[in-house]
């Protein structure tokens, strides 16, 4: 299914037909999500309100990591096969999942304060994610300094990949280390150990996340590679008229 | 060529640019005296007495030491064409930048890890702290050299090479230095991290030249 959609003219006709859904339901499982979260569920009979604070942070830590699996899955399929539109995919995911991972700090450092007395703890989890931060800003940066394209695009990939390790780091940071951040409590043997009056707005806000950002990717994907033939076409345009005419003229003149 | 052939030949030759050039082999021991020097004074006296901080403050000197020249490790010989050279000759480029790196760590990282006890005397720190800090800081150094190494060769292009390769590199250089000053805290050298210090360095090693590679395959093309 994936080649078939790596044509990029069948991947134009796939996201135009899929972009309005997504941003749709993005849209509104946010909505939902944060409106459930902030009006219709209980208060935690520890952390009082404080608790609402979740229904933005765990989406957002997921969905920055999931950003960067992406990111990582994305980049060594443009780096293997050389395609445009991985690439393109790896380009936008990039921004998208710093974003999600500075909203999930910002929040977790907003929680923290009342919960824990401190914004900022240097514990497993929050400096891994700090670093995944810094992957993210690391991979922009090649991107934007590197000034060949394609060139940029490579090493970008490597960059990415690399970073990847990462990942499980901040997955298994709370089993590994005694670390002050709750271990996973929604995805864990024995079902989740929330209760479901809490749970849905959760999970229909990282359905919405999830879509919010698949939406975004689609839309930045469109414009990358629309930006590309447009650049194609001028390249093509300006060696047409510039160089054959003008080269002709000289070579008659030195005659 | 084969592998071990070319690493030798580029560890030779780096090894002697380093000593011949430039003083390019005082350059990281002479930066981390001077960061020494200064910290001592930035903490001020009764900091310095209390002992705990010189060790963490001799890692820092010591990641920070190795790091210096880190983007300068392939950029010259991209820019002059001996890179281009080796490689249509057939030598493998991972033993070209296992060569380079492992130079680079006997020029900056060696002589630091030597230095390393003095420095730390100087800051105020006990002496059985001395041992376990020497050993940590041989251990854990090819995992700087390494990954520094990683970012050198992504950004051994001529643009903004020093912010890039700090960017690059610095995200991975935590884990290792978390592990190298958890071996100094708890001053055990059968402590956990130890181990996980040398594993950060395996890892370095076998990953880093393969890396190297891939990067600066890319900027050959």
């Amino acid at each position: 299914m994936f080649s078939y959609f790596a044509n990029p003219e069948r991947f134009q006709n796939l996201a135009k037909w899929l972009v309005p859904p997504l941003g749709v339901l993005g849209l509104l499982g946010i909505a939902i999500g944060f409106g459930g979260g902030l009006f219709f569920t209980p208060v935690d009979y520890q952390q009082g309100e404080a608790v609402r604070m979740m229904y933005v942070h765990v989406p957002a830590a997921w969905l920055a990591s999931f950003a960067y699996a992406f990111m990582a899955m994305a980049s060594l399929i443009s780096f293997v096969w050389r395609h445009n539109l991985a690439d393109a995919a790896a380009k936008a995911a990039a921004p998208l999942g710093a974003s999600f991972t500075f909203l999930a700090l910002l929040t977790g450092a907003l929680w923290g304060k009342p919960m824990w007395g401190a914004y900022w703890v240097w514990d497993a989890r929050l400096t891994s994610m700090l670093v995944m931060l810094f992957l993210y800003l690391g991979y922009m940066a090649v991107r934007n300094i590197v000034p060949d394209e394609a060139r940029a695009a490579r090493l970008a990939a490597i960059t990415a990949m690399v970073g990847a390790i990462n990942l499980p780091i901040i997955k298994f940071s709370v089993d590994w280390w005694s670390s002050l951040h709750q271990p996973s409590s929604v995805f864990r043997a024995g079902g989740s150990a929330i209760d479901s009056t809490m749970l849905w707005p959760l999970l229909i806000g990282a359905l919405g996340y999830t879509a919010f950002f698949g939406w975004l990717v689609l839309v930045q994907m469109q414009t990358e590679l629309d930006r590309r033939k447009i650049a194609r076409l001028q390249r093509r345009m300006a060696g047409g008229r510039v160089s054959r005419p003008e080269a002709a003229q000289r070579s008659l003149g030195d005659d | 060529m084969s592998w071990t052939r070319t690493f030798l030949a580029v560890l030779a030759r780096d090894t002697a640019v380093a000593r011949r050039a430039g003083g390019g082999w005082a350059q990281a021991s002479v930066f981390f005296l001077l960061f020494v020097l200064l910290a001592a004074f930035a903490i001020g006296p009764e900091t310095r007495a209390q002992g705990p901080i010189a060790p963490a403050l001799v890692w820092l000197a010591a990641v920070l030491a190795s790091q210096l020249s880190l983007d300068h490790l392939f950029r010259a010989d991209l820019d002059d064409g001996s890179l281009d050279i080796l490689a249509t000759a057939g030598a493998p480029l991972s033993a070209i930048a296992a060569g380079k790196a492992t130079a680079h760590w006997l020029a900056s990282f060696a002589p630091v890890t030597l230095l390393s006890p003095l420095a730390a005397l100087m800051l105020g720190a006990k002496p059985d702290v001395l041992i376990p800090l020497m050993v940590s800081l041989a251990i854990g150094g090819p995992a700087f050299v390494f990954f520094g190494a990683m970012g050198a060769a992504l950004a051994a292009g001529r643009h903004g090479g020093g912010l890039l390769v700090l960017l690059l590199s610095g995200p991975l250089l935590a884990p290792p230095l978390i592990f190298g000053a958890g071996v100094i805290r708890t001053g055990a050298l059968d402590s956990p991290d130890l181990k996980l210090l040398l594993a950060s360095s395996l890892m370095a090693l076998v990953l880093s030249p393969l890396i190297c590679a891939a990067a600066l395959r890319v900027h050959l093309e």
